[in-house]
């Protein structure tokens, strides 16, 4: 990144305005995730949205593109998006029936760039999670969003989340990163 | 040395098709460290693909059972291993899990070795030592079958091609899918899995669970499809998981078997695009094997080629008893279109991964076999589906093909192929 940090005192954007609708944004959808409101999961992204969870390429970079390269997640429109809900609510995933309980904690939230109807903006993320078999686990890591105003409210376009762990506990999906 | 004789954990009585194993192989700890003895450091296992390590110096991290090794390429383009630990004190040679060094370099104190032959050439502030005194060991064999390469330490292991018995012919399947070669594509996905490695092993060359465990991968990708419109490649053919489609299973010999299934839409494939290519040098009945079916290979012990909606290398790192690391990648055509990758690479996501839609479902339901293992007032887990459609030896469909399995089965959701898997593990458990 490299930039300043813009004063709130002296540049009209981001806002203390404009900061507090991107939090209540993010803050929004991690409620929605642990408390398995679905449909209020969906609501946050907008409609043509992407999805992706970049696989390790290296101990140090992260694979670049998601269509030829292997991610962990990536789903190029908000339809995969649906596909995990339509799993999750069908009750007929091994993996996830039961649930494993979560708790997303957003923090660090700082807006990188771009305008009150158009912005970067990154995050850090750990994910308390509980799984009946395997008992209490945490996972972590940042968040690079681009949010837009579809319609006069603000949405996420895209979603990027850097997941720190190489070696994965199974299962990983939306609810626990 | 183990003294123990595991032999009668399979209960092998053909002569009342009967079949079963004892529950304790997965979760014993004298099992687990007489199979890295017997099994693992003996026995040829998968190591890496050679588009991996492309340039002299490359090197690949991995362990043969429980010894760390580094495959290698050398200076004369061949592939080999060392021992992954400094001649010196031990500390391990590398940094990164993959790298280039034609020299190595022990940063601990400063020892180097040749990274092509393992030979030391230098030691820091020597007080009498002598450097040609020194070398990393090499990995006794290190051998590579069309790019896929296995090592072993036991320097008395038989040919590659005999480990490899009739599993050849399938693996060929693979490799011969483009005249450039083929390539494992960037990035990794390990993920650790709650349960033995034998669960595994099972699992990935397991028809039956497919119209339970998958079913809801199969209704969520046809919605998907239907509300996109998904033609051709950018679809998911799911006809395999209805198993009314053509279907078999084989034993391969050595341990090694393979399922397969007929694809509903043969145009679904990445390959599909390679018809005109492929098919004239390989002939009708093996194109229709590489690109009208879909293949689960297992090779025994740690290794899975699967070539369905896409196309994946599997290889299992045993941790403990109860629990395995998987590591998988994608590997492709070298040479293909954009559009027949994206599509690979898309279905490989949907499918293959620790986050899929399937392979989630399938490590929860072994995470539970590894729990319902201790389940020993009723030791044994059955293994006799299917032996009204069994056959000793090749079938039609094999002879056809050319190849010469132990034996076959006209359907893919029997268990008679498991057979040839525990009587090859009952082998190498067994004392003498």
């Amino acid at each position: 990144m490299g930039k300043e940090i813009k004063s709130a005192m002296t540049d009209p954007f981001p806002s203390p305005t404009d900061q507090l609708e991107v939090e209540r944004l993010l803050y929004r959808e991690a409620y929605c995730l642990d408390t398995r409101d679905w449909q209020g999961w969906l609501c946050c992204y907008a409609d043509d949205a992407t999805y992706w969870i970049p696989a390790w390429a290296t101990e140090t970079e992260l694979t670049t593109d998601p269509e030829v390269e292997l991610a962990l997640m990536y789903m190029p429109d908000k339809t995969g998006l649906d596909d995990r809900v339509y799993r999750i609510m069908s009750r007929d995933s091994y993996a996830s029936t039961p649930m494993p309980r979560s708790c997303h904690v957003v923090g660090n939230v700082l807006v990188l760039d771009g305008s009150a109807d158009a912005m970067t903006v990154a995050a850090s993320w750990t994910v308390h999670l509980y799984h009946m078999h395997k008992g209490a686990r945490v996972h972590g890591g940042r968040y690079e969003y681009r949010l837009e105003r579809r319609d006069g409210s603000l949405k996420i376009a895209a979603k990027k989340v850097v997941f720190l762990n190489d070696k994965v506990d199974v299962p990983l999906d939306v609810y626990n990163v | 040395m183990l003294q123990s004789n595991f032999a009668g954990l399979i209960d092998d009585r053909p002569e009342d098709n009967t079949f079963r194993v004892h529950r304790r192989i997965y979760t014993d700890q004298d099992v687990f460290a007489a199979e890295m003895e017997r099994i693992f450091e003996q026995s040829w296992t998968y190591v890496c693909h050679e588009s991996q390590i492309p340039k002299p110096g490359d090197y690949y991290a991995t362990k043969l059972g429980r010894e760390p090794v580094l495959i290698n390429r050398r200076d004369d383009g061949s592939v080999g291993g060392l021992l992954n630990a400094c001649a010196h004190r031990g500390a391990l040679l590398n940094p990164t899990q993959r790298g280039n060094a034609r020299i190595l370099v022990c940063r601990y104190h400063g020892w180097s070795f040749s990274g092509s032959d393992g030979k030391c050439l230098k030691i820091k502030e020597p007080a009498g030592e002598d450097p040609a005194c020194y070398a990393l060991r090499k990995v006794a064999r290190v051998e590579s079958y069309k790019g896929f390469v296995f090592a072993t330490l036991n320097e008395q292991a038989p040919p590659l091609d005999e480990h490899l018995a009739a599993s050849a012919t399938i693996i060929d399947m693979l490799a011969d899918q483009s005249s450039q070669g083929m390539e494992v594509l960037p990035g990794v996905s390990s993920y650790i899995v709650d349960g033995n490695w034998k669960l595994q092993a099972e699992n990935g060359v397991d028809a039956y669970h497919v119209t339970t465990v998958h079913r809801n991968f199969a209704n969520t990708v046809k919605r998907r499809d239907q509300l996109l419109g998904n033609k051709g490649m950018k679809s998911t053919d799911v006809g395999r998981f209805s198993g009314e489609l053509k279907n078999g299973t084989y034993d391969l010999g050595q341990g090694h078997n393979l399922i397969w299934t007929m694809r509903g839409d043969p145009s679904s494939a990445p390959l599909w695009e390679a018809k005109d290519e492929i098919e004239p040098k390989v002939g009708p009945v093996k194109w229709d094997w590489m690109c009208g079916r879909g293949r689960n290979l297992f090779l025994f012990p740690n290794l899975f080629l699967m070539d369905q909606s896409s196309t994946q290398i599997r290889v299992l790192i045993p941790i403990s008893p109860s629990r395995t690391e998987i590591k998988v990648y994608c590997i492709a055509r070298k040479g293909e279109s954009r559009a027949a990758r994206v599509a690979r690479m898309s279905k490989f996501r949907d499918f293959f991964l620790g986050a899929g839609l399937a392979t989630t479902d399938d490590s929860a339901a072994l995470e539970d076999t590894q729990t319902g293992a201790h389940a020993s007032a009723e030791p044994w887990n059955i293994f006799q589906r299917g032996w009204d459609s069994h056959i000793e030896g090749p079938d039609d469909e094999a002879k056809a093909l050319g190849l010469n399995p132990v034996a076959s089965n006209t359907r893919w959701d029997p268990e008679t192929h498991y057979v040839g898997q525990y009587r090859r593990w009952r082998e190498l458990m067994s004392d003498g």
